[in-house]
């Protein structure tokens, strides 16, 4: 259909149903609403896609039994407090600066523009400084921490429940924190390495957000997500990629800086973070000490040789 | 910039937004103002408020008419009897807005005007700011960004000690620089690396030892410097499978082509920047991925096994390959 038809189309169905003071059945709103095909199941379909483009746009139709139909009849309807954008109140300058950020951002086009649109604003047209990845996932847990809904999820071959409290974009990716309902304990997870989708729940305010503040992420691979007991692990490095690991770990965990090579102390908690984040040092790095995750370093290149093809 | 293709319902929300900011302005709306804030032209605009003055305008009932508009002196007058408040945001909007928001705010500048418009939206989605969402971007690449744009505009030559992942080499570099560019929040340097004879991108986090040279560039940049960091083409070629747990890989480096065999496997070819590269990859997933295919210039189905070898040498030295030992 064109484009020109369904916008009409659209247009007129948000208008009957918007402020309708009861649920309207679809039946009266094909009489109502101009451009729907004559024959019943061709109908049938096109509503059931017009309700889909609706929901999509985020327009919150309501589907309810219209007061007083015997039998009961489904209709619908668009509550003017659900529907209408509560008015943040910006002043010019506040939209001003909201407009460039979302410029500067790489966020000025798609959710951005529309976003900015509502508000008032112009969304001028500017190449980005740096973009900020956003996909449907993450949506989905960023409308998990804002309405407080449980999300689902497959993590490390593991399903989570978890009550999303905070999300933090560093060094190019998202991470999302929140109390696990499996494990019992906060987590740390990294948006990149979720498999499959995000499932958001019902219903919204599903759980309250912790009291005090959701300490920041710690980054570092040896620890994050951690789930083991704590070990002090001594790692040496090849002086030459001194300055990458320097990078890296936080300068009170250095031991020795010299031509000899760099020797930082950790706290592991995650070793296959640990171990993960070692090798992609190959052979120019090497754990001294202890044993145990000596022996957990080894285990694992004999593995890999063993199961290479010969 | 022209948006390059809208959709029916980005087309809807654009005509509501116009139509709304138009009916706000008192003396009506300069035909030239909303072109330039919606970036249309004025063909195009005529045609967006015609679409508006067809919605119901055949309808029995004259109170179904959602808005009134008309063109008069190059201006735009609306009328809305109904959509007088915008819909509210959905969540990816508020997600785009509070992230960009947030990615420039100054900390140590809360009142400022984009500090005041992040605790306004926060209170309209109901979260709290700098601790539900938080998004730290390096907006110029550091000190070394700062620098080597500096020495881009004085046309200088640079140099800096640089660890090339892809052939596991650490040297000094010398190089024209052209441009900086950000691809996955990473700071890039493109420019004419001398030592190669030929352009390269270089990333800002693995220069060590940076300076501006006195030596002004010799290599001017040519009209499109390539900006990314990615070059998929020419490239060696990997295919693995992947085991459930290590299927992130497929999202955040570059693939080819990517399968799903079954519920434990995903297939993924794969362009490699350097057996160096593939090496750390394959044994940081250890079981997690097998080989299916490998091309000959990455050294062959045994790479990573050789690879363990040279590590596990470095542990136990009489029990690793004694080729690979150093």
């Amino acid at each position: 259909m064109a484009s020109v038809e369904k916008i009409e189309r659209l247009l007129s169905l948000m208008n009957a149903l918007l402020g309708a003071p009861r649920a309207i059945s679809a039946d009266e709103l094909r009489g109502r609403v101009p451009g729907y095909p004559d024959e019943d199941a061709s109908f049938k379909r096109a509503f059931e896609r017009d309700k889909d483009e609706l929901r999509d746009m985020g327009v919150p139709l309501l589907v309810e039994t219209i007061a007083g139909s015997d039998p009961p009849l489904l209709g619908y309807r668009i509550r003017t407090q659900d529907y209408e954008l509560r008015d943040p109140g910006l002043e010019p300058d506040e939209l001003e600066a909201l407009n460039l950020a979302a410029a500067a951002t790489g966020l000025a086009g798609g959710a951005g523009q529309h976003a900015l649109f509502k508000l008032g604003g112009s969304a001028p047209v500017a190449s980005p400084q740096a973009e900020v990845p956003v996909d449907p996932d993450l949506v989905s847990a960023f409308a998990g921490v804002a309405e407080r809904r449980v999300i689902r999820f497959r993590y490390h071959d593991t399903d989570r429940e978890v009550h999303p409290y905070r999300l933090e974009f560093v060094r190019g990716r998202w991470y999302l924190n929140g109390f696990d309902r499996v494990r019992g304990d906060d987590r740390w997870f990294r948006m990149g390495r979720i498999q499959g989708a995000i499932e958001l729940t019902d219903p919204a305010g599903a759980f309250e957000r912790p009291e005090e503040a959701v300490p920041g992420l710690q980054l570092d691979p040896w620890a994050l997500g951690g789930q083991s007991d704590a070990v002090t692990a001594e790692v040496w490095f090849d002086h030459e990629v001194a300055h990458s690991v320097r990078a890296e770990v936080p300068g009170s965990a250095i031991r020795a800086d010299d031509a000899d090579g760099l020797v930082v102390e950790l706290t592991v908690t995650n070793r296959d973070g640990f171990r993960s984040w070692l090798l992609t040092y190959l052979d120019r790095a090497e754990v001294r000490a202890p044993q145990e995750l000596r022996d957990d370093l080894v285990r694992w290149l004999r593995e890999v040789i063993d199961g290479a093809p010969s | 910039m022209r948006a390059p293709r809208i959709t029916a319902t980005g087309r809807l929300q654009r005509l509501l937004a116009i139509l709304q900011w138009a009916a706000a302005q008192p003396d009506g709306a300069p035909v030239d103002a909303l072109c330039e804030r919606f970036h249309l032209r004025p063909a195009e605009l005529v045609k967006e408020l015609d679409l508006a003055n067809m919605i119901n305008a055949d309808s029995p009932f004259y109170d179904e008419m959602p808005f009134e508009v008309f063109v008069e002196d190059d201006r735009v007058f609306v009328r809305l009897f109904s959509f007088r408040r915008p819909m509210r945001l959905t969540p990816a909007e508020g997600l785009a807005l509070v992230a960009a928001a947030d990615s420039l705010v100054d900390d140590d500048d809360p009142d400022g005007p984009l500090g005041r418009a992040l605790a306004k939206l926060a209170t309209v989605f109901g979260i709290e700011p700098g601790q539900s969402i938080d998004v730290d971007l390096d907006p110029d690449g550091g000190e070394a960004g700062r620098r080597l744009r500096q020495a881009v505009a004085d046309d200088r030559q640079v140099s800096f000690v640089y660890w090339t992942y892809g052939r596991d080499a650490v040297a000094r570099r010398v190089v024209d620089p052209w441009d900086l560019f950000n691809e996955n929040a990473t700071w890039y340097l493109a420019g004419w690396a001398h030592d190669a004879g030929a352009a390269r991108n270089f990333r800002l986090d693995r220069m060590q030892d940076l300076a501006v040279e006195d030596t002004p560039r010799t290599q001017p940049a040519p009209e499109a410097v390539e900006r990314s960091a990615r070059s998929v083409d020419e490239a060696p070629q990997v295919v693995l499978d992947l085991a459930p747990w290590a299927w992130w890989v497929a999202e955040v480096h570059p693939v080819v082509s990517a399968e799903q065999i079954d519920d434990q496997r995903l297939r993924v070819t794969m362009a490699v920047a350097g057996a160096s590269w593939l090496e750390r990859l394959l044994l940081r997933l250890g079981p997690g991925a097998t080989v299916v295919e490998i091309d000959d210039d990455l050294g062959g189905p045994d790479l990573a096994a050789r690879a363990a070898a040279r590590v596990l040498a470095v542990y136990q030295p009489a029990a690793g390959d004694p080729e690979a030992a150093r």
